[in-house]
């Protein structure tokens, strides 16, 4: 049901009494937003529905509080699906939660992550007004890139209303394998397995390297003799957990994405996207060296907070100068990239 | 402004070549768009990253404008010079850095050319995905600023798709790295909106693209159509189908012929309207791939179909299609290309609209089209010495992007807006959309000292723009005073 005007008067009323809004959509990412503890939430787990879906362009527009699983069973339909892959923290998320997430699956490194598929965006300004960029269509350079800037966005620059995405149809055959080997051995066959046609996945956790394919029948064989002795087929549940979160791991969770050949290192709990981005779990902050890849806090554990700061570099100054710009009055929570303190 | 005092300090700079003589400036008057010219009062071209840093520092130092070009084969005016700012060349950084076929990816200075970046890494067995028509000459750097496309974006996306990370120089000369070193950078995601900025944010100064392993098989399918509409279903039919061709493209009648003409591809010249389409994937697959999407175009009413699997006839079809616009140069002395992106449901009823402007204004016009994904070309043919022409011929382009805008589509699939666009981007975008664009440009460059007068319009500029039009009958910037 269209909410557009009771989410624009509450973000309005936020406004007027000088208060800070959080979006949110089912709130399963809540732990992404630490520090937005006294803001009031503008939830638009009401504002739901397909406004309209073309699957012969692979185009689809919803209203930001439909449920993703909603969307994902109406491509389905079609044989299409969101090649992105979000993760899933509950059956409540929705894709407004997907997009200011900006969380891609494990086929990040080959198909892309949530921005790649993002086309267009309507949604309620810092000043309370509502605009939208981008649009239904797969190529569009009319001014600068707002709807791909709020992906990932976390809420701090609007609340979405609307997204438009890119779909695909889904392969004729999905099929993931496994090996059981230690952390090092399942990143030399990651590094090794890049180039395979059809790999679409490649993931390590409890003491298992999962690689999927994705692609023709024909082609199967042919990937299956690529990936040589001792992989067998296994079911998609444990790349589901990996992408989850679903493993087990104690102290708070920290993700690092560096350079797929950087070493493994001992706080790590799972390896995704052919090892470009690592889980890590400990009390402390990992220490790593930062020219192969960054540590941030992703997750908190049960211990107090580990000590955090913004991060500060050039790149940090000016993502703050761009939320200072978009958002002068600070009408939606911040997002501070939070990194340990060094 | 570029004063003398201004002009002696820039001579200062090391590693800087000054063009101050008038006739090599004039080399630099037009990007692409050669009918906006201006001839720059001064042209840098540095040499090593600490030039062009002083060179940024002193500009910005003194508040004088600076427009950065590559291969100067941009269509919209993005590098058109300022009559009174520094237009600097960045084709001297044209060295491939690093490449690495294990992360697959290669690191490149800017002036770096697209077609160069798969060439060199070939041989690894890789290739860089965005093929814009121009990539023979036009770089990367330019690339990432209008986030450039090609024939082959419906399965391997832009340019802001395949660019893992960047480094680049504000106005004021401070270097940032973005995109970090993996697939994922905290905070807001910079690096996607560099893309398509045209030059107004900042200096690209280094590009790491992603590489893909060049596909096992290719085959190209040529199917002639009775009409536009039969071939524009027969796109439908081919996705619905569940397949996603590397390229999908569509030629009408007029582009056939001039095509052929020109280059003698095997067109069948009787058809209304052609699609190609191109398949890749493994050995093992691509034959009962080619065979399932040709019934598909069969049953779509395609009256011929040709298959051309070796390289050789490939090379034939795609000649075409890649020459239609020379080809189009020929049978008129100039030619407009528009650049406007449609949900493909209404292709019909655009090229009807396109096609009742055409006799409204009495100037033909081809269309050629990326149909996968939405994105038209229709080039308007007149003779630029007829001054009558050449007015119909700007008033039918900026109808073909009203019209655009009508079906709920853009001005600019990926030609970028520069000067070419700008009082369209009225039309698409309320007042306070383009505050947030004004606010975005404040944040990176405050002196608004980078690319001044392109892309963005001045609210100012739009309601005189909006005096004059009315939109889908409410005026777009009711706020604005009319004057």
């Amino acid at each position: 049901m269209d909410q557009s005007d009771a989410l624009q008067q509450a973000v309005r009323a936020a406004i007027s009494r000088n208060q800070t809004v959080q979006p949110g959509g089912g709130c399963t990412k809540g732990f992404l937003q630490p520090g937005a503890g006294d803001a009031v939430l503008v939830s638009t787990a009401e504002h739901s529905g397909i406004l309209h879906y073309h699957p012969d362009e692979l185009v689809v527009r919803v209203r930001s509080g439909t449920r993703l699983v909603d969307l994902q069973a109406t491509l389905r339909e079609a044989g299409q699906y969101l090649p992105c892959e979000p993760p899933s923290f509950g059956a409540v998320g929705t894709v407004g939660g997907m997009v200011a997430a900006g969380l891609a699956g494990p086929s990040r490194p080959y198909v892309g992550g949530v921005r790649d598929y993002v086309l267009g965006m309507k949604l309620i300004l810092p000043s309370g007004e509502i605009a939208a960029f981008g649009g239904d269509v797969m190529k569009n350079v009319a001014g600068y890139d707002i709807t791909r800037l709020n992906v990932g966005a976390r809420g701090s620059l609007g609340l979405m209303l609307e997204v438009a995405l890119k779909v695909l149809p889904i392969p004729e055959v999905t099929q993931v394998y496994g090996l059981a080997c230690d952390a090092g051995l399942a990143q030399q066959h990651m590094l090794a397995q890049r180039r395979l046609a059809g790999l679409s996945a490649s993931a390590y956790c409890d003491g298992a390297l999962l690689v999927r394919y994705q692609g023709s029948e024909q082609a199967q064989p042919e990937f299956e003799q690529a990936l040589g002795q001792g992989f067998q087929p296994v079911s998609s549940a444990g790349l589901a957990a990996v992408r989850d979160l679903r493993f087990a791991h104690t102290g708070h969770l920290w993700r690092w994405d560096g350079a797929v050949d950087a070493p493994v290192v001992g706080q790590m709990v799972a390896m995704d996207w052919g090892g470009a981005l690592r889980w890590l779990a400990s009390e402390q902050a990992p220490v790593i060296a930062a020219d192969v890849g960054v540590v941030t806090w992703f997750k908190p554990g049960n211990g107090a907070l580990p000590a955090l700061i913004p991060r500060a570099d050039g790149v940090g100054r000016l993502q703050q100068r761009v939320k200072s710009a978009l958002d002068p009055k600070g009408t939606f929570v911040g997002y501070p990239a939070l990194r340990p303190t060094p | 402004m570029l004063s003398e005092a201004i002009t002696r300090s820039l001579r200062q700079i090391d590693d800087l070549e000054l063009i101050e003589d008038p006739s090599r400036r004039r080399v630099y008057e037009s990007d692409g768009l050669t009918a906006i010219a201006q001839v720059p009062p001064l042209v840098a071209l540095p040499n090593s990253l600490q030039a062009l840093q002083e060179t940024l520092q002193l500009c910005h130092a003194h508040g004088v404008a600076m427009v950065a070009r590559g291969a100067g084969t941009g269509l919209s005016g993005g590098a058109t010079p300022l009559a009174d700012g520094l237009l600097i060349g960045l084709a001297k950084f044209n060295r491939i850095l690093d490449i690495d076929p294990i992360k697959m990816t290669a690191r490149v200075e800017p002036g770096v050319t697209n077609l160069a970046i798969s060439k060199a890494v070939a041989s690894a067995g890789l290739f860089y995905a965005p093929d814009p028509s121009s990539q023979i000459a036009c770089t990367i750097g330019g690339n990432v600023a209008e986030n450039s496309g090609g024939v082959h974006c419906l399965k391997y996306g832009l340019t802001l798709h395949n660019v893992c990370a960047l480094k680049m120089m504000l106005a004021d000369g401070e270097v940032l790295s973005l995109g970090g070193t993996g697939l994922w950078e905290d905070g807001l995601d910079l690096l996607a909106l560099l893309h398509g900025s045209e030059g107004l944010l900042g200096v690209v100064i280094e590009v790491t693209v992603a590489l893909r392993p060049l596909p096992e098989a290719v085959t190209v399918l040529m199917a002639g159509f009775g009409d536009t509409k039969a071939a524009a279903n027969a796109v439908s039919a081919v996705i619905q189908a569940g397949v996603l061709p590397a390229g999908l493209e569509m030629m009408d009648r007029l582009a056939i012929q001039a095509a052929e003409d020109f280059v003698h591809a095997g067109y069948p010249c009787e058809a209304e309207a052609l699609l190609l389409c191109e398949l890749d994937g493994s050995g093992a697959e691509i034959a009962a791939l080619s065979a399932a999407v040709q019934a598909v175009l069969q049953a779509a009413g395609a009256q011929s179909l040709v298959e051309a699997s070796d390289a050789a006839a490939r090379a034939r079809l795609w000649l075409g299609r890649k020459a239609a616009f020379p080809a189009v140069g020929r049978i008129a002395p100039d030619y407009y290309c528009m650049d406007g992106t449609i949900p493909r449901r209404h292709l019909a009823e655009v090229l009807a609209a396109i096609a009742d402007r055409s006799t409204h204004y009495e100037l033909p016009v081809a269309n050629v089209f990326h149909a996968g994904d939405g994105n038209l070309h229709p080039l308007i043919l007149y003779d630029a010495n007829d001054s009558d022409q050449f007015q119909r011929a700007e008033a039918f382009g900026a109808d073909v992007l009203t019209i655009c805008l009508r079906f709920g589509g853009t001005i600019t699939g990926e030609h970028g807006v520069g000067l070419e666009k700008i009082d369209q981007m009225c039309a698409q975008f309320t007042t306070l959309e383009l505050a947030v664009f004004h606010a975005v440009k404040a944040a990176f460059d405050p002196s608004g000292l980078l690319n001044p007068g392109k892309a963005i319009p001045t609210l100012n500029r739009c309601a005189e723009f909006g005096a004059m039009h009315v939109h889908q009958g409410a005026a777009k910037h009711p706020s604005l005073p009319r004057f």
